[in-house]
């Protein structure tokens, strides 16, 4: 038993350690902050992040008590841990396969059970981190603003109920996602978005809702990001408010909302009880993975790639037509049959910036998978179905083209193929421009129907459409960049969408969910997209002068 | 043809890979020798132009290497010890995107892939995923990939690494032939391969130059520096630990060691009675160039 938990120990370790040296925390990190600091706002403002409505119809928010802001904390967390988290922990098993660090593991006495273990503690101690960032945020807000005596239990009772089956629920997903041949790659990300919208957000509200009078007043069984058990909680702590009139989140209303006394979630023994069981949904995913795991064995990666109908890889023996004869090797520089180098026709290599671009776009549109085809598809619908369909379509568009181009610019570093590539003439002294060229080229030429519809339709809409690809092509760029991996552009590039979608203002970033935004607000993507760049050339010079491109 | 000129590469975690490294090379094969950890890698690397010198330049055909890095890449075919490919694409389709972005393009391209492919030995594979290649195949598509171009300069950096004995053999030959009218720079810690192809020879340790001659004259060196003796089985640890040992073959009357003494006819040779002097290896030249005893 200390065996395992000494291998357990020691995978964490590692695990942890990684994902602290990457950039991409960084940038977990200082959103995660930024978003906190945002997530409260300051008393006497017109933004809330809880508020209701009473009976003659007046609004009203709580006051800055330990109570309330534990509480807004915790509606974060929650939602961070379960949406974003999952990007920024999925694809570790993935990782190990393709560094070939898993056929080294895979020789060790390591049990399965302790290497995804490893995995699934260092998914769970990391996510831990990033969400209790919002701890001193909630503290400064409460030394600044706070209004009462500081409740410890109202304070952080909330963020651990809340956040932690979350936590234990999504690093449990994600080692699954990465034991699973389909799942592991970019179509898990985006699927995983719809497993999140269906299981953890649609079946908690299915539970909570009472048939006999169609209210969410039941404190559901499963609930892993928890908004809809605070839903819940929140109705009971205020019985004056009008039914599904309470908003939690940060809105902006016309007029300052006047705070009053609120206590809080109630914390019954009811909610403690099921949060802590909640940690158990962790279980089945975690007994999947185990039965999935193939422990990085390329036979049975074979064998689950043939029952698909996949053409199994050769052999190095298999592939060569030829073979020679063994006992050659020995002498030096025999001669063996081969065809000359000298005898080769000349060849005339121009190269350029423009080829290298579209080359790389090529190469994004070949190794698109299937996705490609059904982004194809959609486009075309979306082209020429009629107005009303056009944000349902479009916004599938939207949507499958984040796995697309999502490591576009961190590719080389992937696979590691970066000596290879920026060793060739015709790739341009910024990687960053290069990719920036090949995305743009990339989005705007899949997209060609779409945007000449937009056009047809309206010379504003054609820009805004124009320039929220641009944007999302920047975004991509910069993240993969910044990250060096796609997980990060995908879990913030879906958020976006999302919000979109549920028409947040100013976020329809391609006018396509009946956004018009003006000229104004268009130039503005663009001028962030052209921010994120910089931002990415900044951080690339800065690996430049280390002296590794 | 390429005049090294002081490189020296120091890393922020403080460690000097190389220091104050020049050497002027011609046309042919140079074969860069030196342990692992020596900095064959990081000169490879930076005559490739994808690392930058902490100090010091390279001048390719009268142009600065570091300040004008695309003077060098049109002339550049590199194979890096240790790359990845992208395993969604085939051979055919990688080396027709690494093509592009040498500047070749239409049916040129795809004329020179197919020859290239057949003179690696993978014209049967060239149109399966790289994912399901072999490391031996994979190094192939490398070695296709850094000829494409037609380069004038060639740099493979442990090129036989993971192929089996006949496609080593292959490439040798084949690296033979390229390096006529070319400039040559292979990369190794495997003697033989360098024995079979180079026309000059550059030892590295510790970052730096040590020797830079041609087989004949490293041979030369090491006349007179090299023994051979018979020592019995139990006393191989004891003699292991005292002397350089360069090969050893177990016989039926003993184990027959084969040793360096940089000193000559004293040294080393004390330790064994009975030895005698043997004409010298590259592999003992070498291994006497590490040990500090050639100039």
């Amino acid at each position: 038993m200390s065996a395992l938990v000494l291998q357990i120990g020691a995978q964490v370790g590692a695990e942890v350690r990684t994902r602290l040296r990457s950039t991409g925390t960084l940038v977990a990190l200082a959103v995660m902050l930024v978003g906190s600091y945002l997530w409260i706002p300051n008393p006497g403002g017109k933004a809330t992040s809880v508020s209701w409505q009473l009976a003659d119809g007046r609004l009203q928010t709580s006051v800055h008590s330990a109570a309330y802001i534990g509480s807004a904390m915790s509606f974060l967390a929650g939602f961070f841990a379960v949406v974003v988290g999952f990007y920024l922990v999925a694809g570790s098993i993935r990782r190990d396969r393709e560094r070939r660090v898993g056929a080294i593991l895979a020789a060790t006495p390591l049990p399965n059970a302790a290497y995804l273990l490893g995995k699934y503690f260092a998914h769970v101690a990391y996510l831990a981190l990033v969400v209790s960032l919002i701890v001193p945020i909630g503290v400064y807000h409460f030394l600044r603003f706070g209004v009462g005596p500081f409740d410890a239990a109202a304070f952080f009772g909330p963020l651990v109920l809340l956040t932690l089956p979350g936590i234990a629920f999504v690093a449990a997903m994600a080692v699954l996602f990465d034991v699973t041949p389909v799942l592991s790659g970019r179509m898990g990300l985006v699927i995983w978005f719809f497993v999140l919208s269906m299981v953890a957000a649609a079946l908690p509200i299915a539970q909570a809702t009472n048939p006999a009078t169609g209210r969410t007043d039941r404190l559901p069984v499963f609930d892993p990001m928890g908004a809809t058990s605070v839903a819940v909680l929140i109705g009971r702590s205020l019985p004056q408010a009008v039914p599904g009139s309470i908003s939690t989140g940060l809105i902006f209303r016309k007029e300052v909302v006047p705070a009053v006394a609120w206590g809080g979630l109630p914390l019954d023994a009811d909610f403690v009880a099921r949060r802590l069981g909640g940690i158990l949904w962790a279980l089945p995913p975690l007994g999947l993975a185990l039965l999935l795991f193939d422990r990085f064995d390329p036979a049975r990666r074979r064998l689950s790639l043939r029952r698909k109908g996949k053409k199994a890889p050769t052999t190095a023996i298999a592939a060569a037509p030829t073979l020679l004869d063994p006992l050659a090797a020995t002498a030096g520089t025999v001669p063996i049959a081969a065809p000359s180098f000298a005898a080769l026709a000349p060849v005339a290599a121009r190269p350029s910036a423009f080829l290298a671009i579209v080359a790389d776009a090529v190469l994004l549109w070949k190794t698109g998978s299937i996705l490609r085809w059904a982004v194809l598809i959609l486009v075309i619908l979306a082209a020429f179905l009629p107005a009303s369909a056009a944000p349902m379509v479009g916004g599938g568009f939207l949507l499958l083209l984040a796995p697309l181009i999502s490591e576009a610019s961190c590719r080389e570093a992937l696979a590691g193929a970066g000596p290879l590539v920026f060793s060739q003439p015709g790739v341009p002294r910024s990687t960053v421009l290069w990719k920036l060229g090949s995305v743009g080229l990339f989005v705007v030429a899949v997209s060609l129907p779409f945007l000449l519809r937009a056009l047809v339709d309206s010379p504003a809409r054609g820009f805004a459409a124009l320039s929220g690809l641009l944007f999302v092509a920047a975004l991509s760029v910069s993240f993969g960049v910044l990250s060096g991996g796609g997980k990060l552009f995908v879990g913030i590039y879906l958020a976006l969408w999302y919000a979109a979608l549920n028409r947040v203002p100013y976020l329809d970033f391609c006018g396509l969910f009946g956004g018009d935004l003006g000229l104004t607000v268009r130039a503005a993507y663009l001028a962030a997209g052209a921010v994120f760049i910089a931002l990415a050339m900044a951080v690339e010079a800065r690996r430049r002068a280390s002296g590794v491109r | 043809m390429l005049e090294i000129r002081g490189l020296t590469k120091k890393y922020p975690s403080g460690t000097v890979a190389l220091s104050d490294f020049s050497l002027a090379v011609g046309e042919g094969v140079l074969g860069l020798l030196g342990p692992n950890g020596a900095g064959k890698s990081t000169l490879m690397s930076i005559l490739a132009t994808v690392t930058k010198p902490t100090a010091g330049t390279f001048v390719w055909e009268g142009k600065d290497g570091v300040a004008d890095p695309l003077a060098v890449r049109r002339a550049l075919g590199f194979l890096p010890q240790d790359f990845g490919v992208y395993e969604k694409l085939t051979a055919r389709e990688f080396l027709l995107y690494l093509g592009r972005l040498k500047g070749i393009s239409g049916r040129d391209l795809k004329s020179r892939i197919g020859e290239i492919l057949a003179l690696v030995n993978l014209h049967g594979a060239a149109d399966r995923r790289l994912g399901g290649y072999s490391g031996g195949m994979r190094q192939r598509v490398g070695i296709a990939q850094a000829l494409l171009g037609d380069p004038k300069l060639l740099i493979v950096d442990e090129p036989t690494v993971g192929l089996d004995p006949e496609e080593r053999v292959r490439f040798r030959n084949l690296l033979a032939e390229v390096a006529h009218g070319r400039v040559v720079i292979l990369s190794t810690h495997i003697v033989s391969d360098v024995e079979a192809v180079a026309s000059t020879i550059a030892v590295v340790r510790a970052g730096r130059l040590v020797v830079h001659e041609t087989p004949e004259e490293l041979l030369r060196t090491a006349e007179g520096k090299v023994f051979r003796a018979v020592v019995p089985s139990e006393k191989l640890a004891e003699v292991q630990a005292r002397i350089p040992v360069s090969n050893l073959a177990r016989r039926a009357d003993g184990v027959h060691v084969r040793f360096v003494d940089a000193a000559g006819t004293a040294g080393h040779r004390a330790v064994l009675a009975n030895s005698e002097p043997v004409e010298p290896s590259l592999e003992d030249a070498y291994l006497l160039a590490q040990l500090g005893g050639t100039p």
